[in-house]
């Protein structure tokens, strides 16, 4: 580890934020978070901008991968919301100053900090040795790096050997953006931090989700409870990893704080579509979280369609959530469009309704063992499942709440993806190893969220305070 | 009148939980700092000899300052499945054609692979791939492989 590789991820991690702080900045459901509770919103709306933007002008203008491209993406939004920012201040004199947190607040945050600081050392002094981040997501990015395309040679040629050829490109993509501006040589891998940061941002996206739940005491003790088990910190798809989960977990996770918790109007509708389009963009499982999120989406809007008003101001907004759902998925479709699949699962291909039920049931005998021996397993969870089960079901008046009802739905929605492909899977128990944990990574937001809701009614019904 | 059981079982098992969780997590990270500090300004190499083996990393360089980037190689395994992995991704962005025990190639891998002038085999991870040139024909029936310029 030298000086030099140490700013240079910093860097790294600095040119996603800072573009992202420019969109959050624009977008005013973000805009009246403190900075802290938005900084998790900002940093994964920097790697949608980045990636999205290069994704869309590579593959639809064919503008070449480099330096010029990566600059103009991301300087405009960061001189725009620092534009947008200097007027507002203009016209609304200083920001108005949020409430100092209390010294368990101050604790738990320095706890957590302390615990993040692992990783981040981590990813800064060792070579990147994960499976899937050697196997898929890197060379991703170094075949697109080294043609300067999203239309890579080596991808639209089966003959060429490559992995998941066709798995969403979003997070290659920010890699990219970041080895292609710090002009990163070979073993040079200052892309590492910003995969710490997908877990940062994803602990931030938990501590606003339960605030807003559950109050800020309930929202401190829950986001440290779930910010420490140490498989989100080292574990094969943690944050020293070059694995897509965290970030899947997050955009997933945040989309649904304002799908299911942020009053509907348009501006919510497209923060929390634009989202749920990194989800599609980052993971293959996020194009059916996004379609479970707008299912949740639909159900709410549903239940305002008897007020005219009301009712048209909903369908507005869940127009304005859908839509760059559907842009991405689009965008991705014509991408992979002239990609052979090859060396990849493809469960969608495979998947046949008759082996999903039959499997589904008969299998498990073998999926409910694996699972539980993962779920509670202290190495990589420290007991966190176990704690969560005792709090839900100690605090299981909380689930009165229709929407802690909907974020536990929403926090299931991951393993359900996961049981449907172990039902149709042809190497069973090993897939359950794997990729188990992952998907409780994926549906650690609303699971929090749950866990926050329930805690905070416990905490009020026994006069509990920290 | 509520009960208060529920909330202090519970109060209980939280802390229960963070006293083990916070130590643990603080000693994950006093440990990765110890590396670090230990690690402070060596160059990449090392900490790739140190983290690889020193006659993994050598073989590879070895490799990287043959092959050009814009040439592919042969890439196939000896015992140990997905060791190819390893050495392709030490490889990239040089794409690889893998060869695939059993069956045969199809015909237009079948014009390309004899065109592949380097051949690369994965041994086990750690241990250093083997790697040598090969005579480069052009099939009959098979036009010149895009990475070969019309010249050769």
């Amino acid at each position: 580890m030298t000086a030099a590789s140490v700013a240079a991820n910093l860097g790294g991690v600095a040119l996603v934020a800072l573009p992202g702080l420019g969109f959050a900045e624009l977008l005013a459901p973000l805009r009246r978070l403190s900075l802290v509770r938005r900084l998790g919103y900002a940093y994964l709306l920097g790697v949608l901008v980045i990636g999205g933007i290069l994704f869309a002008a590579s593959h639809l203008f064919g503008i070449p991968l480099r330096r010029p491209a990566i600059g103009l993406v991301i300087l405009l939004p960061t001189v725009l919301g620092l534009a947008a920012w200097i007027w507002r201040r203009r016209q609304s004199g200083p920001a108005k100053p949020t409430l100092p947190a209390s010294r368990w607040q101050l604790l738990a945050g320095l706890a957590i900090g302390a615990v993040l600081l692992g990783p981040l050392t981590s990813a800064l002094t060792a070579p990147l040795a994960d499976w899937d981040g050697r196997m898929t997501w890197s060379p991703l990015a170094a075949y697109m790096r080294h043609e300067g395309t999203v239309d890579a040679s080596v991808l639209r040629d089966a003959r060429w050997y490559v992995m998941h050829p066709r798995y969403p490109p979003l997070l290659p993509l920010a890699q990219v953006a970041v080895q292609e501006t710090l002009g990163a040589g070979e073993d040079e891998q200052d892309y590492r931090a910003v995969y710490v940061g997908f877990l940062v941002a994803l602990v931030l996206i938990v501590h606003d989700a339960t605030r807003r739940g559950a109050g800020p005491q309930a929202a401190t003790l829950a986001t440290l409870c779930a910010a420490l088990p140490p498989f989100l910190s080292y574990g094969g798809g943690g944050a020293t990893s070059g694995y897509s989960d965290l970030a899947l977990a997050g955009f997933y996770g945040a989309a649904l704080v304002l799908v299911l918790l942020e009053r509907p109007a348009v501006s919510s509708g497209i923060t929390a579509g634009c989202l749920l389009a990194g989800a599609v963009l980052t993971k293959n499982e996020g194009v059916l979280l996004a379609l479970a999120a707008l299912l949740l989406a639909a159900e709410r809007l549903l239940r305002r369609r008897r007020d005219p008003v009301a009712g048209r101001q909903a369908l507005a907004w869940f127009a304005a959530t859908a839509a760059p759902v559907l842009a991405a998925v689009a965008l991705l479709a014509s991408w992979r469009a002239a990609i052979p699949n090859r060396d990849d699962e493809d469960y969608f291909a495979v998947l046949r309704l008759s082996d999903l039920v039959k499997g589904a049931f008969t299998r498990l005998p073998v999926i409910v063992p694996g699972v539980l021996r993962w779920t509670f397993r202290g190495a990589d969870w420290l007991g966190f499942w176990w704690l969560f089960l005792a709090v839900l079901f100690l605090g299981a008046y909380a689930l009165r709440r229709p929407r802690v009802r909907r974020m536990l739905l929403a926090g299931l929605t991951p393993a359900a993806i996961a049981w449907a492909a172990y039902a149709v899977s042809t190497r069973l128990p090993e897939l359950i190893g794997e990729t188990w944990n992952r998907f409780l990574v994926q549906g650690l937001v609303p699971l929090a969220f749950v866990f926050a809701c329930a805690l905070g009614r416990l905490m009020r019904s026994g006069h509990l305070r920290t | 009148m509520q009960t208060r059981w529920p909330a202090r079982v519970v109060f209980i098992l939280v802390i229960a939980y963070l006293l083990i969780a916070i130590p643990m997590g603080l000693r994950n990270t006093i440990l990765r700092l110890r590396v670090a500090a230990k690690t402070a300004g060596v160059p990449i190499s090392e900490v790739r000899a140190h983290a690889f083996g020193r006659r993994y990393v050598a073989a590879i360089d070895e490799i990287r300052r043959a092959i050009p980037e814009n040439e592919p190689y042969l890439l196939s395994e000896l015992d140990e499945p997905g060791s190819l992995l390893w050495v392709r991704f030490d490889l990239l962005p040089r794409r690889a054609i893998v060869l695939r025990r059993g069956g045969l190639p199809e015909p237009d891998l079948l014009c390309w692979r004899d065109q592949v002038r380097w051949e690369v085999v994965a041994v086990a991870s750690g241990r250093p791939p083997l790697f040598r040139e090969r005579p480069v024909t052009v099939p009959p029936g098979c036009p010149p492989a895009p990475w070969r310029g019309p010249d050769r």
